[in-house]
């Protein structure tokens, strides 16, 4: 059929997409909090996804890999809130670390505007803290 | 004891939150069937207590029989912020009466609190979301929960001075706000302890009168009229973009423009020669409008001139014609053409024509390469030349002299 | 019936961040023919397709696909299907990985300057592509010349780390004018960058 043999990357792709997120997300981040002066994470937030939802998988074989399905039903529930391309690069690139089978949560946005940015702040400074650990145990590694 | 004849009665007040405003209604029971009487009514309403009165106002107006009143009034404070008392008395405004007139007696006040709709929290912000015009002022407020919170709030990130209003609200009076960006103005305040709520405060530039507002025609069936728009006030998810209507005054007839900056009207077969148009532009703000009074055929603004083609070319001379799109039966053009060599303007002519143009240019060098151009205006009632049309020809060799 | 001709030598190269462009042969086809190129992606798992009109566009045998569905890395599969009114003909289905065929912006140099108290030699300074994979290395190549020389040397040399933009070209004469400059390449690639904009330095006199 017309699907390619392979849809699992290798471990060197793994390691090139985290870098590429990393780099994407470390973008995202600065765009964010440059163009939203005076908006503070919430600690509510940020608790509730570290505590919930682990940043990477556990697998013992390098390199380490991000959860995906941790963070990609949050990127697509700040896509339209957020003008910027660079998030569904982002839900592009989840998308090739997402295991198979791996089910996904529904994420509801905060509907206060002002909470709304908090959310967003925060899920980018996860993600983007998450995949700098990622990227120095991988290149510890 | 029995109240005053025409006292006002059944006073009731509700809130709308988002308009910030309170909307008063009541009667005057005590009138005769067939009476309609001039009254003024002054209204008082105070905040956090009965004593503290901040608004003072008479309203005058005719009353009729069991007539239901109505009253508003804008709080530059959000409604949510305090809790707001109010009363009001009456006096016949009626020459018969002599002077000295005395008020009725007041109505009991009556209490407004929006603060038991709040839910659980420590820390409240208002106005939620509010949507105002760049240079406007805004009134934002806290309350806090319990007293001891020494409450801070920052506008951007920049702490803003407050005022404390009572133990647990504060306010922070913006003047002439700026527009900062489409998704809002942050405005975020804590108590200190970690937690913390804030609000976005959408400002809209100011909605600009449409500017250089003009229509023309290319052929007595299309009005095609521009506009310089100013800036989009358009806020995602917030306010659309502004739109802009076409009334026509003779004809009665209105359009809503698909686009922002320019519009297309029908001319109908039988319609008059004047037009009286008003481009009208309209954000959830304001309201603007421009107007233009013309005579249709003192705007024709012929199509661009096609199928220039060179005829009898020879060494010297060249007959350059032209077509163009018919306007009216009895239009006339005033057709310019421009020879170029060399990319300078070497002539220059004038022709008028009436259905297709041609015209003999003359002490051309030989061997030479020219481009030449059209364009025509309505030589009735000149408005606008057309679009250029030009096109590259060269003269012949010269040929051999007599030997 | 006139079926038209199959889609071969077909050729796909990944504009960093802009587009993934591929091109096929016969170019020269029927006015009444146009194609689709099936692309599967995200390592198989995703699925789409453009096609090419077949009214009078310029290139009719060349199809693009655009952000945000173009990341890297990834490994697409390619397959052109001819269509005219009398049939369908599939072209063979092609592999390709990005990595391999990403085409990069130029890097910018900004500075060519001497290095105070080293002879015959000028330190060149660059901004990396913004347009560039973060997740490749880059090799550079290095032209120079003197400024009334017509004549290019070339230098290769990797970017050890990321982000890495600085290069001390030696062996120069002295207090001589030079211009340079820079393209670059994903390391896996085979399509390098565009040259950079020249820029002039002069080194120290002797």
């Amino acid at each position: 059929s017309h699907m390619a043999p392979t849809n699992q990357p290798q471990p060197e792709d793994i390691g090139a997409i985290i870098t590429e997120l990393w780099n994407s997300s470390k973008k995202l981040l600065e765009d964010y909090q440059k163009k939203e002066t005076g908006v503070p994470e919430s600690t509510d937030y940020s608790l509730r996804i570290q505590t919930l939802l682990p940043c990477f998988t556990s697998d013992s074989q390098p390199p380490s890999n991000i959860n995906s399905s941790t963070f990609l039903p949050y990127f697509k529930a700040i896509k339209p809130l957020l003008n910027n391309s660079e998030v569904q690069e982002i839900i592009e690139q989840l998308d090739k670390l997402k295991l198979q089978n791996a089910s996904e949560t529904e994420v509801s946005v905060p509907t206060d505007t002002f909470e709304c940015k908090r959310f967003i702040l925060t899920i980018l400074r996860q993600f983007s803290e998450c995949l700098e650990r990622v990227k120095s145990l991988n290149s510890g590694a | 004891s029995e109240p005053l004849p025409l006292t006002p009665e059944s006073l009731k007040v509700s809130i709308n939150s988002t308009q910030q405003c309170l909307h008063l209604q009541w009667s005057v029971h005590s009138l005769a069937y067939h009476q309609e009487l001039k009254m003024v009514f002054q209204i008082e309403i105070s905040r956090f207590n009965t004593s503290n009165v901040i608004w003072v106002e008479n309203y005058s107006t005719t009353v009729k029989w069991k007539q239901v009143l109505h009253w508003n009034w804008e709080s530059e404070l959000p409604l949510e912020c305090a809790t707001h008392f109010v009363r009001i008395r009456s006096m016949v405004d009626n020459a018969r009466i002599p002077e000295p007139r005395s008020w009725s007696s007041w109505s009991s006040w009556e209490e407004v609190d929006e603060r038991n709709s709040l839910g659980h929290g420590a820390l409240f912000v208002f106005p939620k979301d509010k949507l105002v015009e760049e240079g406007s002022s805004v009134t934002i407020c806290s309350i806090s929960r319990s007293y001891q919170n020494n409450v801070s709030c920052l506008l951007e990130g920049v702490q803003m001075r407050g005022e404390q209003l009572d133990p647990n609200v504060s306010a922070f009076h913006l003047n002439n706000v700026p527009f900062i960006r489409e998704t809002g103005t942050n405005i975020f305040c804590t108590t200190g302890r970690g937690d913390g709520t804030g609000t976005v405060l959408f400002v809209s530039k100011v909605l600009e009168e449409p500017r250089d507002f003009s229509c023309e025609t290319p052929d007595f069936k299309t009005l095609h009229c521009t506009w310089d728009p100013g800036s989009d006030t358009g806020l995602p998810k917030r306010q659309p973009s502004q739109s802009y209507t076409l009334f026509e005054s003779f004809s009665g007839k209105k359009i809503l423009c698909e686009h922002k900056n320019w519009c297309n009207w029908q001319v109908a077969q039988d319609s008059q020669e004047m037009y009286n148009f008003t481009l009208t532009t309209e954000n959830y703000l304001r309201k603007r409008g421009v107007n233009i009074l013309f005579n249709l055929t003192h705007r024709v603004r012929p199509m661009t001139p096609f199928n220039v083609v060179f005829k009898n070319i020879s060494d010297t001379n060249a007959t350059m014609t032209w077509q163009v799109h018919s306007i009216g039966n009895y239009s006339t053009l005033f057709c310019q053409i421009e020879l170029h060599g060399e990319g300078k303007v070497i002539q220059q002519h004038n022709v008028s024509i009436k259905v297709n143009g041609n015209y003999l240019l003359s002490e051309l060098e030989p061997d030479t390469q020219y481009m030449a151009q059209v364009r025509c205006g309505d030589a009735n009632h000149f408005w606008k030349w057309s679009e250029w049309i030009g096109k590259n020809f060269s003269t012949l060799e010269a040929a051999p002299s007599e030997a | 019936a006139v079926l038209p001709a199959k889609p071969e030598n077909i050729s796909c190269i990944f504009y960093y961040k802009k587009n993934f462009t591929c091109t096929w042969s016969p170019e020269k086809e029927a006015n009444d023919t146009w194609y689709i190129v099936k692309r599967t992606y995200c390592y198989g798992r995703k699925s789409d397709h453009c096609t090419t009109g077949n009214s009078t566009s310029t290139n009719r045998t060349s199809c693009s696909f655009y952000p945000p569905t173009i990341t890297i890395p990834d490994i697409y599969t390619i397959q052109v299907e001819a269509q005219n009114a009398d049939g369908i003909i599939k072209s063979d289905t092609t592999k390709w990985i990005l990595a391999t065929i990403v085409k990069t912006e130029p890097p910018e140099i900004y500075s060519v300057k001497p290095v105070l108290g080293v002879k015959r030699m000028v330190q060149i300074k660059w901004k990396r592509p913004v347009l560039a994979p973060a997740s490749t290395t880059l090799k550079y190549m290095l032209r120079f010349r003197t400024v009334n020389s017509a004549h290019w040397m070339e230098i290769n040399f990797k970017e050890y780390f990321f982000g890495h933009a600085t290069y001390n070209l030696m062996g120069l004469q002295a207090f001589t004018e030079y211009v340079v400059a820079l393209q670059c390449v994903a390391e896996k690639s085979m399509f390098w960058s565009g040259w950079s904009q020249e820029k002039m330095g002069t080194t120290e006199e002797e």
